[in-house]
C-alpha cells in the first residue's frame, strides 16, 4: 500500500510560497529523506503531513485515506503518526516513563509497552529518570521512544540528530535505520544535510524553493542529479556555466556534448571523478585540504579557472607544484536555466 | 537567541480558527468589560447637559493638567528609585544582596492610604517628628499635604512594579553584547548607556505604564494628602451631592486621560516589542562595585527604610500606644477573612476569564475577533477602580438581586485587575513550545485534553504569578470596595480607611499591620522575590 500521496499541497505564509505544488508518493515500509536547504519548505511539507498545518490547495492521502484537502482536515490526533521533533519537545514536567506513555490510550497494558519502547531505543531502566537528568543523545532516544511507543503507522522525524555531536549522530542514525528496519514502519527524515539524507534513506527527495526538483535512491540523486540546484546542493562539485555552441559545451577541461535544446549550460565534474593522468590538461596544485579518508587539491588551470580534485590520502603528497588532469566518466551536463 | 524567537514565531498547532467554545468565552469575556464604558456613556448622555457642564468647566481642565503632572513625577521618581535598586540587586556585588533582592518589591504590600497615613502620622502636624523636637522650639514642619508629599509617597509605593518589569529583562540581557562593547574601547558608563539600557526600554515602558496608572487610579493617598486629583473630585462629587451623570462624565473623561497614557506607551514601544527570556545560554558576571559597595548599600537600605521599615515602624508605635490605652481591636480579624476572601475570590475570577482572552492571543493571533477581544479585555487597565465602581452601581441598580452583592464586588475586582491576569497568563502560556503541544496532538490528545495535561501544568508559574497579583491588587483595592461593599462585608482596607481619614492612627495600625502581612506572602514567593531564573 502506498502510506502517502501528496497532490499539489501548496502553503503560504504572509504571501510567500512556502510549499508549491508538492507532489510525491512514498510507499510502506520505505525510509524516505526530504532534503534541502533550510527554507525550501521541507518542514512545512512534514508538518502538512503530520497534521499541524492546514494546506491552501492540494489533497494528501495518508494509507488510503484522505486526511487533507477537498475539506477535509483529519487532526494530528487521528492520523497515527509519530512525531520526533529538532528540539526533542519532551515534556519538562513528566519522568521518561510518563513521556512515552503520554500517547498509550486506554486498557493496555502501559507499563510492559513503556518498557518495550525504551529497550528498543535502549534505554531500559531509565523510566523513573527526569529528563533533565537526561544527555542530548539519550533525550533523541526518549524523544524517539515516546514517538514509538504508541505504534504508529509512520514516523516523522524533523531534523531529528542535528542537536547531537557528529560521532553520537553517526551511531544514533544506525540505530535509527536499525529501528525503523525491525518495526517495519514507514519514516519520513527531513534534513538538511545531504550526508545524513544519502546514507540512511531508502529514497530521497530534493526539495528547493517549495517543490521537490528530484525524487531517487541516494546514488541515483548524487552521482545523476537533474538539476543544478541538486548538484549544486548535494556534494561537492565543480561547475562551469557556459553557452552551448552547435550542441557542444567548451571547459577547459575538454568539450561535451550539450543536452539538445538548451542554449545556457551547466557543466558539473564531482572532484572524486577528475584524477591524475599523464598528459591530461595541465594546471598548478595550489592548495590541499586533508580528510584523512581522503584530500581534496585546489588545482589552478592554466586559463586561470580553479578546479577540485579529491584523492586517495596516499596519492601525489607533494604539494605545490605542476600536475595534469584527467576524467574518470562523461560528465553531467545540465540545462541551466536563462 | 533569534532561533528561539522563530520557534515562537511559527503558528500553532493546525494555526486554525478557535474552536467555538473558546472564542464564544473570549467574547463574552470582552462582553463583560465592556459593561463600565458603555455605562458611562449612556448615564452621562442620560443628562447632557450636565455631564459636559462638568467637563467642560475651566477647573476640569485644571484637574487633568494637576493629575497628569502628578503621574509623570510619581513615575520619574520610580524610575529612579527602581533601575539602581533592579540593578545593583541583580547584578553587582552590593552587601546583602540576596536579602536586598527579596525585600525589594515588598513596598508592594504597602497601600498608598496606608503610606499617607504614616507620613501624616510621622511627619503631618502635631505628628511624631514634630513632638520630638518641640523641646527644641520647632512648633512647625514644613507641610506635607499636597503634590509632593503625595508625588513621594506613590514613587516610594509603586517603584516595585518598574522593578519587577526591569529584573527580568536585566537577567535575560546577553553579557555577551556588554564584553563586546567594552573590547570595543567602551568604558562601563557608556556601555551601559549606549548597550545595556537600550534594551532596557521595552520593560521601562511597560513597567513605568503600570506606575502612571496606578497614579492616575490611586484615590487613598491623594485624598488623605489633600491632593485634589481626578478620583478625589469624582469621589466627593458622587458622595456629596449625588450628582451622578456629573461624576459619571468626569470618570469617563479620566479613563479617556488614562487611554491616552496607554496609546502613548504603545507609540512609545513602537516595533521594539519585548524581548523572549530565552536562549540565553550564560549568566551574566557580577559586577564588583569597589569602593562605592557602601554606598551602593546606604542607597538601598535608604529606599527599603522609606517605603518599608518607617510604615511598618509607625504602625507599630501607633499599635502599642493604642493597646496601652485600650483601644478595641476586635472585628479585625472578621476584616481580614473579608479581604482575603474578596481577594482570593477576585484572584480565581480573574484568572478563569484570563484564561480564554490569553490562549485566543498566543495561540489564535491572527483570528479575525483576537485584536478587539484582546482590547477590550483590557480596558480595566485605563479604568480606574473608581470609574468601574460607579458604572457598576449604574449597572448594578438594573441587576436585582446582584446589587448589594459580593459578587458584583468581585466582578469589579475581576474587570479592574483582568489585565494583570492575562499579562501573567500570556507570558506563562508563551513558555510553553509550540513542538510540545505537537507532540501530545502526534500522540493522539485532542486539543482539550493537551490544555489539560500539557499546557497548563507548564504554564503554572506564570498563572500562579498572575492569581498573586491580582490577589495583593485586591487586598489593598479602596475606591471600588468603599462603593460596592455589600453591608456587613468590612475589609480591612475599608477599616484602615474609615479610622485613618478621621485621624484615629492607633485604630488603623493594627488592621494596616494585618494588611501588610497577608499582602506580602505572595510576593515572599519565588517568583517575586529575584531568584526565578534557575532552570
Amino acid at each position: 500500500m502506498t502510506a502517502v500521496i501528496a497532490q499539489g499541497l501548496s502553503r503560504s505564509f504572509n504571501g510567500t510560497l512556502a510549499v508549491d505544488d508538492l507532489t510525491v508518493k512514498i510507499e510502506e515500509g520505505e525510509l524516505f529523506a526530504l532534503l534541502g536547504p533550510s527554507g525550501c519548505g521541507k518542514t512545512t511539507s512534514l508538518r502538512m503531513i503530520a497534521g499541524f498545518e492546514p494546506s491552501d490547495t492540494g489533497t494528501l492521502s495518508l494509507f488510503g485515506e484522505l486526511v487533507l484537502g477537498q475539506g477535509t482536515f483529519v487532526p494530528p490526533e487521528r492520523r497515527g503518526v509519530g512525531m520526533v521533533f529538532q528540539d526533542y519537545a519532551l515534556f519538562p514536567h513528566m519522568t521518561v516513563a510518563g513521556n512515552v506513555e503520554y500517547g498509550l490510550s486506554g486498557d493496555d497494558d502501559r507499563p510492559a509497552q513503556v518498557a518495550e519502547a525504551l529497550a528498543l531505543v535502549g534505554l531500559a531502566g531509565f523510566g523513573d529518570r527526569s529528563v533533565h537528568e537526561l544527555s542530548g543523545g539519550e533525550q533523541q532516544r526518549v524523544a524517539l521512544a515516546r514517538a514509538l511507543a504508541p505504534r504508529p503507522r509512520m514516523l516523522l522525524l524533523d531534523e531529528p540528530f542535528s542537536n547531537l555531536d557528529p560521532t553520537l549522530r553517526m551511531r544514533v542514525r544506525a540505530d535509527l535505520r536499525e529501528i525503523v528496519r525491525r518495526a517495519e514502519l514507514t519514516a519520513i527524515l527531513v534534513t538538511h544535510d545531504q550526508e545524513e539524507a544519502l546514507s540512511v534513506a531508502d529514497r530521497v527527495a530534493f526539495m528547493w524553493g517549495g517543490h521537490i526538483e528530484q525524487v531517487g535512491q541516494p546514488d541515483e540523486i548524487y552521482r545523476d542529479p537533474l538539476t543544478l540546484n541538486a548538484a549544486r546542493f548535494i556534494g561537492d562539485a565543480n561547475i562551469w556555466t557556459v553557452d552551448a555552441e552547435n550542441g557542444r559545451v567548451r571547459t577547459p577541461i575538454g568539450d561535451f556534448d550539450a543536452p539538445s535544446g538548451a542554449t545556457k549550460c551547466a557543466v558539473v565534474i564531482r572532484p572524486e571523478d577528475l584524477q591524475v593522468q599523464a598528459g591530461g590538461t595541465p594546471g598548478v596544485v595550489i592548495a590541499r585540504e586533508y580528510y584523512g579518508h581522503d584530500q581534496v587539491l585546489l588545482v589552478r588551470l592554466q586559463d586561470g579557472s580553479e578546479i577540485r580534485i579529491r584523492l586517495a590520502p596516499h596519492e601525489r603528497l607533494g604539494g605545490a607544484g605542476p600536475i595534469a588532469l584527467g576524467l574518470r566518466r562523461v560528465p553531467l551536463v545540465l540545462p541551466a536555466g536563462g | 537567541m533569534t532561533a528561539a524567537l522563530q520557534t515562537f514565531a511559527r503558528p500553532f498547532v493546525g494555526n486554525r480558527s478557535p474552536s467555538l467554545l473558546l472564542w464564544g468565552s473570549a467574547v463574552l469575556v470582552a462582553a463583560f468589560c465592556a459593561i463600565p464604558p458603555t455605562y458611562l456613556i449612556v448615564r452621562a448622555a442620560q443628562e447632557p447637559t450636565t455631564a459636559l457642564d462638568a467637563v467642560l468647566q475651566s477647573s476640569t481642565l485644571a484637574l487633568a493638567v494637576r493629575t497628569l503632572a502628578l503621574a509623570f513625577v510619581v513615575t520619574s521618581l520610580a524610575v529612579a528609585l527602581a533601575l539602581p535598586m533592579a540593578w545593583l540587586t541583580m547584578r553587582t556585588d552590593v552587601p546583602g544582596r540576596r536579602v536586598l533582592a527579596v525585600l525589594a518589591p515588598l513596598p508592594l504590600a504597602v497601600p498608598s492610604y496606608v503610606g499617607a497615613m504614616v507620613a501624616i502620622a510621622a511627619l503631618g502636624p502635631r505628628g511624631m517628628l514634630q513632638q520630638a523636637l518641640e523641646p527644641l522650639g520647632v512648633d512647625r514642619l514644613p507641610s506635607i499635604f499636597g503634590f509632593w508629599g503625595a508625588a513621594v509617597v506613590l514613587a516610594l509605593l509603586t517603584y516595585p512594579y518598574l522593578l519587577l518589569a526591569l529584573r527580568p529583562a536585566i537577567t535575560s540581557l546577553d553579557p555577551r553584547l556588554e564584553e563586546l562593547s567594552r573590547s570595543f574601547g567602551r568604558g562601563r558608563w557608556e556601555t551601559f548607556r549606549r548597550v545595556t539600557l537600550p534594551q532596557l526600554r521595552p520593560a521601562l515602558a511597560s513597567g513605568s505604564l503600570l506606575v502612571a496608572l496606578y497614579t492616575l487610579a490611586d484615590f487613598g493617598a491623594v485624598s488623605l494628602l489633600r491632593f485634589d486629583s481626578f478620583t478625589r473630585v469624582i469621589f466627593v462629587r458622587y458622595e456629596s451631592s449625588f450628582d451622578r451623570s456629573g461624576a459619571a462624565a468626569l470618570a469617563l473623561a479620566l479613563a479617556v486621560i488614562a487611554l491616552s497614557v496607554v496609546g502613548l506607551e504603545i507609540w512609545t514601544r513602537g516595533r521594539s516589542r519585548y524581548d523572549s527570556a530565552h536562549g540565553n545560554v550564560r549568566v551574566a558576571p557580577q559586577i564588583a562595585l569597589g569602593r562605592w559597595r557602601w554606598p551602593a548599600f546606604a542607597f538601598v537600605t535608604a529606599v527599603l527604610a522609606l517605603a518599608l521599615a518607617v510604615p511598618v515602624g509607625v504602625l507599630g508605635y501607633w499599635l502599642m500606644r493604642g493597646l496601652a490605652a485600650g483601644e478595641a481591636i476586635d472585628g479585625v480579624w472578621s476584616a481580614a477573612f473579608d479581604s482575603a476572601l474578596g481577594a482570593t475570590l477576585a484572584a480565581g475570577a480573574a484568572m478563569v476569564l484570563a484564561l480564554p482572552v490569553a490562549l485566543i492571543s498566543t495561540r489564535h493571533p491572527r483570528f479575525l475577533l483576537a485584536r478587539p477581544v484582546e482590547v477590550l479585555a483590557h480596558a480595566g487597565f485605563a479604568l480606574p477602580g473608581i470609574v468601574v465602581a460607579l458604572a457598576f452601581v449604574f449597572a448594578g441598580i438594573n441587576l436585582g438581586a446582584l446589587y448589594q452583592s459580593l459578587w458584583l464586588l468581585v466582578a469589579a475586582y475581576a474587570l479592574r485587575f483582568l489585565p494583570q491576569a492575562i499579562s501573567a497568563t500570556r507570558v506563562g502560556l508563551l513558555q510553553v513550545q509550540p513542538s510540545m503541544e505537537e507532540a501530545a496532538r502526534g500522540m493522539g490528545r485532542t486539543p482539550r485534553q493537551v490544555l489539560a495535561t500539557i499546557t497548563l501544568p507548564l504554564a503554572r508559574p506564570g498563572l500562579m504569578a498572575g492569581a498573586a497579583l491580582v490577589f495583593l491588587t485586591t487586598m489593598k483595592e479602596l475606591p471600588a470596595t468603599l462603593i460596592l461593599a455589600p453591608i456587613g462585608f468590612e475589609t480591612l482596607a475599608v477599616r484602615v480607611w474609615s479610622a485613618s481619614s478621621e485621624a484615629f492612627f492607633a485604630r488603623a495600625a493594627l488592621p494596616a499591620l494585618v494588611l501588610i502581612a497577608i499582602s506580602a506572602v505572595p510576593l515572599l514567593t519565588p517568583m517575586f522575590s529575584g531568584h526565578e531564573a534557575k532552570r
